[in-house]
């Protein structure tokens, strides 16, 4: 089988590289990690690390934390790639050889396309695996597989650089000011040479829970007692990670019956667990249950990093608390939990000059400031009318003209343009109106707003 | 036993304790016309209140009387008695708040909160959960059937958040009690007037209305 025989090639190749690789690896002893990097573990020699290369980038994720099973350190290198570290995982997955050809096949059995390389050094295991040959050595890997920019590629080129061995048989001073410092250090790092220190992925955790009543619960009423007794431990989940939620799923499931579910999704992540209370209370009280609930399984969405801030040591007199600023979030999820997520809707300016495209509907926490300028505009009314209404010839006569006319003569050019005269106007019965007449032969009168 | 009576008696919120009355120190806000800040406790609106607006038709000048009040509660540093952002909660008004009339009036439109219910009832819900929520400084709502017992929660919701809660309403209900800290009717009677029915620890009466 062409798989199979290719996974053992992979393997094979990897094996080569491992035999390889620690006459590569030679770190000096007066080698000082650069500033601001970590003291590194990883430069140690000795090291054994896997890199793996994919023809998807878009799985780049997926494979991380598939891989994180087998280590704590998994660097991502997008955007097609990702090293991690082996050798301290050696001692409970056994032999090297043994523990890649594990992760290679678990990759492929789920269709993935990958190539394995390792190497003592990441950089090094990541070169090798982007040369997607089995039997690839560093010494007699190619340039391209550096993925080096254009001009140092180009020049590589000129000086008939091909394989990695040519390219340690320059002269190093030369090398350093022709390439750049910068490229020189990558080879050392490959080389094991300079520490080659990689940050750690880690993987969005998620909370889970399940639990079985000690009898089907009935009413919704019980049903939320007991969901918020066990969302303490939620509480304590966030409280020892610092970290907040944005969603949770129930799956509430009942005998011989299709399961509940429902979604607790606030407005924006909360550490505490009191806005879900309320969500669950208000969705629970619109809940009928199909039939007696069994068993309850909870699972969150990913969690977010809290925002930690500390108390105040004297109580804060006056000025947005921190319990303020969240307010409006958890004002917003539960009316929409409880209206409808149509029901909410926040308001923009928008540098128009028909009135009608002169604002726009937004969502209601939309980041994004208003563009307008206080008193720079002619007057206009406080409620707008959606569909400007005809006025009928009576109406038009009662009215008591103040202001205008406004010419507003916009938008030929998307197909919507209005040629209107705007007067401010007041109706027999003391209320101001915004109305505007049509330009050109028709002459219409309409009712566009009211200044409130 | 005597704690247990405090600790009763600390959440009842129909009781007023003296010693509460630096944290609930109400401000009032000048209106911007004198005749109307000479008739009103303090010289202004005071806040925390629940406001009832009797009228019949938009574009009374229904809103701008109150701009000067929402503008205050708005601005960072207002002098709330709680931690309230600063957010103006609309909740079912007869049209669309316009935008640029808002910036006019330097109510910033990222501000404010429009909500839109099924029923009256979901409305007087959802304008007691605005209140209460402590994220509105202002909330504004268009009820006309209010139940004397919904009034009452509206107000208490607005007293204990230290917010202002402005009820518009029809004219009809002139003759219904209410609870309202103010409770003032924008009539045409040969002329717009502004008539105040009710002023908790003011004068009532009527002024002429622009």
């Amino acid at each position: 089988m062409a798989v199979n025989s290719a996974r053992r090639q992979t393997v094979a190749g990897a094996a080569a590289v491992l035999q390889e690789a620690p006459a590569i690896g030679r770190v000096s002893g007066s080698d000082r990690p650069p500033p601001g990097s970590m003291p590194l573990p990883f430069a140690a020699p000795q090291r054994l690390w896997l890199a793996i290369h994919l023809t998807d980038p878009a799985v780049l994720r997926h494979v991380a934390v598939h891989c994180y099973r087998f280590t704590s350190l998994v660097s991502l290198e997008p955007p097609d790639g990702l090293v991690m570290e082996l050798q301290g995982s050696l001692r409970l997955f056994g032999d090297a050889h043994a523990l890649i050809a594990r992760i290679d096949k678990e990759l492929r059995a789920q269709g993935m396309a990958v190539h394995l390389a390792a190497a003592s050094t990441p950089t090094a295991a990541l070169w090798l695996s982007r040369a997607c040959s089995s039997r690839s050595t560093l010494s007699a890997l190619s340039v391209a597989c550096l993925r080096w920019p254009q001009a140092q590629t180009r020049l590589l080129e000129s000086l008939g650089v091909q394989t990695v061995a040519d390219l340690m048989r320059l002269p190093r001073a030369g090398l350093a000011r022709r390439l750049g410092a910068q490229w020189l250090a990558e080879l050392d790092s490959a080389l094991g040479r300079r520490p080659d220190p990689r940050s750690g992925y880690r993987p969005p955790e998620r909370y889970t829970d399940a639990f079985e009543p000690e009898a089907p619960v009935v009413t919704t009423t019980l049903l939320e007692a007991l969901l918020v007794r066990r969302l303490s431990r939620l509480q304590d989940f966030l409280r020892s990670r610092q970290a907040a939620i944005g969603t949770l799923e129930l799956r509430l499931r009942h005998h011989g019956r299709a399961a509940t579910r429902l979604r607790l999704a606030l407005a924006a992540p909360c550490a505490r667990v009191d806005p879900l209370c309320h969500l669950l209370s208000e969705q629970l009280g619109m809940l009928r249950l199909p039939a007696p609930v069994a068993a309850v399984r909870m699972r969150s969405g990913p969690l977010f990093a809290q925002a930690q801030s500390s108390g105040s040591l004297v109580r804060e007199e006056a000025g947005p608390s921190s319990a303020g600023v969240e307010a409006l979030p958890r004002l917003v999820e539960r009316l929409r939990a409880r209206l409808g997520a149509g029901a909410l809707s926040g308001i923009r300016n928008v540098a128009d000059h028909r009135p009608q495209r002169a604002w726009r509907a937004v969502d209601v926490l939309a980041p994004e400031q208003d563009i307008s300028q206080p008193g720079a505009m002619a007057a206009r009314p406080a409620w707008l009318c959606l569909l400007p209404r005809p006025l009928t010839p009576a109406a038009r006569a009662r009215l008591i003209f103040e202001r205008g006319p406004e010419r507003i003569e916009s938008g030929w050019w998307d197909g919507e343009d209005v040629a209107r005269d705007y007067f401010v106007a007041r109706d027999g019965r003391g209320a101001r109106l915004w109305v505007y007449r049509e330009a050109g032969a028709s002459g219409g009168w309409y009712l566009h707003g009211f200044f409130g | 036993m005597s704690t247990r009576l405090d600790t009763l008696l600390s959440d009842h919120p129909a009781l007023w304790r003296a010693d509460a009355q630096a944290r609930a120190r109400r401000v009032a806000v000048p209106t911007g016309h004198a005749g109307l800040d000479a008739r009103l406790p303090g010289g202004g609106w005071l806040v925390p209140a629940l406001i009832e607006v009797l009228h019949e038709q938009p574009g009374v000048g229904e809103l701008r009387l109150f701009v000067p009040l929402l503008r205050h509660l708005g601005r960072a540093g207002a002098s709330c008695t709680a931690a309230l952002t600063s957010a103006l909660g609309w909740i079912d008004p007869p049209h669309m708040p316009y935008a640029p009339a808002l910036g006019a009036w330097e109510l910033d439109p990222a501000r404010q909160l429009i909500v839109r219910t099924a029923s009256p009832a979901q409305g007087l819900w959802a304008m007691e959960q605005a209140l209460r929520s402590g994220a509105c400084c202002a909330v504004l709502g268009w009820m006309d059937q209010a139940s004397m017992q919904w009034l009452r929660r509206l107000k208490l919701a607005a007293m204990e958040s230290g917010g202002v809660g402005i009820l518009y309403r029809s004219l009809r209900w002139r003759a219904q009690p209410s609870p309202a800290s103010i409770r003032l009717a924008l009539e045409d009677d040969e002329g717009l007037r502004l008539h105040l029915l009710k002023v908790q620890g003011g004068q009532p009466g009527w002024l002429p209305w622009q």
